[in-house]
């Protein structure tokens, strides 16, 4: 089994209640190995991590399907306006599915494969 | 157990919690990186070491420390770039705006192991963090993002050393868990009661690391004395007196100078030059600790067939002197005329005694001067019965109890003779004295070795002020005694 598979067997199995350590113990991967996987999981939105307490607990996420539409162009002068505005650092419209229609995003967060 | 090189509490901090951040600080050539690698060689596994260099090629590395190898593969040297940096966070992070958060630490540490080895308890050390804070220009974010490493350092377990060549408190020092300054501190020899003493004006220069933080760690003192002697840092832990072991004797180095039974001695004065004055000078916070010292040197010279004729020095008790027995040829000289033996005895505390003492120097100058000649009757008769079990005898003389006594002219009338004796026999003449004499001044002019023992920080060490030597930690073991350079 690849690295990456027994880091998502046991993100599945925990059902997103394992720390880092706890992910290495059970994965049995080199701490170094599992932090590259981790961050490469966070930054291509396969995975995240949710703050409890003073612990990060890591989770998978679902992809999400980016969705043509006829008002790209009108949403995404909408949201540039809002990010200008408000000083967001990036923002996304999703349709009910899930769907993104239209996102400014920072530029290490990959759109298609963002958890939003 | 095997003796470590680093202060025990450094140990402690990185035993006590996985996790734990150390900011080592300190001016260019304070022995910084030195240090870092002495802490990994303790605490970290073998081949678990990780150390992101700015200035250091491997080469260059293992070249200057072979002993590292085994810590820090090659794999796990990385060099830190500009183009480095920015792939991390970006070259346009000031735009943005970005904050520095876990994932930023994240996508650090996901570059640190790019290319390493796999570990499973990894330490890493960057050096230096300020240039790595320069080369993405951050400003007032640095400390954003060190509070980041650190907390997915705790998070994952895994300790970080954060090299800084900025010596002044920063707010660096409140985000990490420990922060230790090195520096070169000057030693100079103490002032003589408001007078300027010539030796002052030398000075010489000593190593110390600062414990300034350890947090959950109980610090026995806050600062060590350390050497970077052979490439490999080594801090000096307080001076424990042992006994003096009987060792081989070591013969004499040539025709005029016998081996003072120290190796390391030996090769620092040349040994002890017969037919000359041997000076020991003790500074204040010494206390006793210089008499194993001086033992073995008497030993050496007993192994060697040489009578030892000692007078004490003032507070070294009977206990002390009684550790060398007579059998080997190292004799006590206790005179029954010398005054002070014979008040002593009449008063409970020293204190009154000494009281005493300047009431009869002031008022019974002749019962001390009857005194006098008496007692360099009695030691006279004592060397020469001496000299009858001996191809021939050396002096050790304690002059401080004789100062105390007779006064600091009459100290020197004695030495005088002492050292006409040494030359008519060709034998070597040692002698103590103690900072704070009247005659010390004086005495220094006339010695053909000059040596200074001096506490720092609770360690022991000593220097040559004739021959001119730098400063060296005196330790002992079962092995006697060795002296480490300061370098």
């Amino acid at each position: 089994m690849s690295y990456e598979a027994k880091i998502v067997e046991a993100l599945q199995k925990s059902d997103g209640k394992l720390s880092t350590i706890e992910l290495a113990k059970e994965t049995g991967l080199p701490k170094t190995t599992l932090i590259k996987y981790l961050t490469s999981f966070k930054i291509s939105g396969k995975a995240d991590f949710e703050d409890v307490g003073t612990s990060r607990l890591w989770h998978l996420v679902a992809p999400t399907k980016v969705k043509p539409s006829a008002k790209k162009k009108e949403l995404d002068e909408m949201l540039k306006k809002l990010i200008e505005d408000t000083n967001l650092l990036g923002c996304a419209v999703v349709d009910r599915e899930g769907s993104i229609l239209s996102a400014f995003l920072p530029h290490n967060v990959n759109q298609e494969n963002s958890a939003l | 157990m095997k003796e470590s090189n680093i202060p025990s509490e450094i140990k402690s901090f990185f035993e006590s919690s996985s996790g734990q951040t150390l900011l080592i600080k300190g001016k260019p050539g304070t022995g910084k990186t030195i240090f870092a690698f002495e802490v990994l060689k303790e605490v970290c596994d073998e081949r678990n070491g990780l150390y992101f260099s700015t200035r250091v090629t491997p080469e260059k590395l293992y070249a200057f420390f072979p002993w590292i190898r085994n810590i820090i593969p090659e794999k796990n040297i990385v060099n830190a770039t500009p183009n480095r940096m920015m792939k991390v966070f970006g070259s346009d992070f000031e735009a943005f705006k970005r904050p520095f958060d876990f994932d930023s630490a994240l996508a650090f540490f996901k570059m640190l192991y790019e290319d390493a080895e796999e570990m499973d308890n990894p330490v890493v050390v960057i050096d230096s963090w300020d240039v790595v804070l320069n080369y993405v220009n951050l400003k007032d974010q640095g400390a954003t993002l060190t509070q980041s490493l650190c907390e997915l350092c705790r998070e994952v377990g895994t300790h970080l050393i954060l090299v800084s060549e900025t010596a002044d408190q920063t707010p660096l020092d409140f985000i990490v868990d420990g922060v230790v300054k090195l520096s070169d501190v000057e030693i100079r020899g103490e002032a003589m009661g408001g007078q300027v003493y010539s030796e002052q004006l030398s000075s010489r220069t000593a190593r110390l690391i600062e414990l300034n933080k350890l947090r959950g760690v109980k610090r026995g003192q806050k600062s060590y004395v350390f050497t970077l002697h052979n490439g490999r840092f080594r801090s000096f832990p307080p001076y424990t007196v042992q006994t003096t072991p009987r060792l081989e004797p070591i013969p004499d180095i040539d025709k005029n100078h016998r081996s003072t039974g120290i190796k390391d001695l030996d090769n620092i004065i040349g040994g002890l030059k017969r037919g000359g004055l041997t000076l020991f000078e003790i500074e204040y916070g010494v206390g006793l600790r210089y008499i194993p010292f001086l033992d073995q040197i008497a030993m050496n010279l007993s192994s060697n067939n040489i009578g030892v004729v000692r007078i004490r020095s003032a507070g070294v008790s009977s206990t002390l002197e009684n550790k060398i027995p007579e059998a080997m040829g190292v004799y006590q000289f206790k005179p029954k005329t010398w005054i002070t033996w014979r008040l002593e005895k009449l008063f409970p505390t020293s204190r009154e005694y000494l009281d005493f003492f300047e009431v009869i120097k002031k008022e019974s100058s002749e019962i001390l001067e009857l005194s006098l000649m008496e007692s360099r009757k009695e030691y006279a008769e004592f060397l020469e019965q001496k000299g009858e079990s001996h191809p021939s005898v050396a002096e050790f003389i304690g002059l401080d109890t004789f100062e105390i006594l007779y006064g600091a002219d009459n100290t020197l009338k004695l030495l005088d003779e002492a050292v006409s004796r040494a030359i008519e026999s060709n034998e070597v003449l040692i002698a103590v004295v103690k900072r704070g004499m009247k005659s010390v001044e004086m005495i220094t002019k006339i010695a053909d070795a000059h040596i200074i023992f001096k506490d720092i920080v609770g360690s022991l060490f000593i220097y040559g002020v004739q021959p001119r030597t730098g400063l060296y930690n005196v330790s002992s073991d079962e092995q006697g005694i060795h002296l480490t350079p300061v370098v």
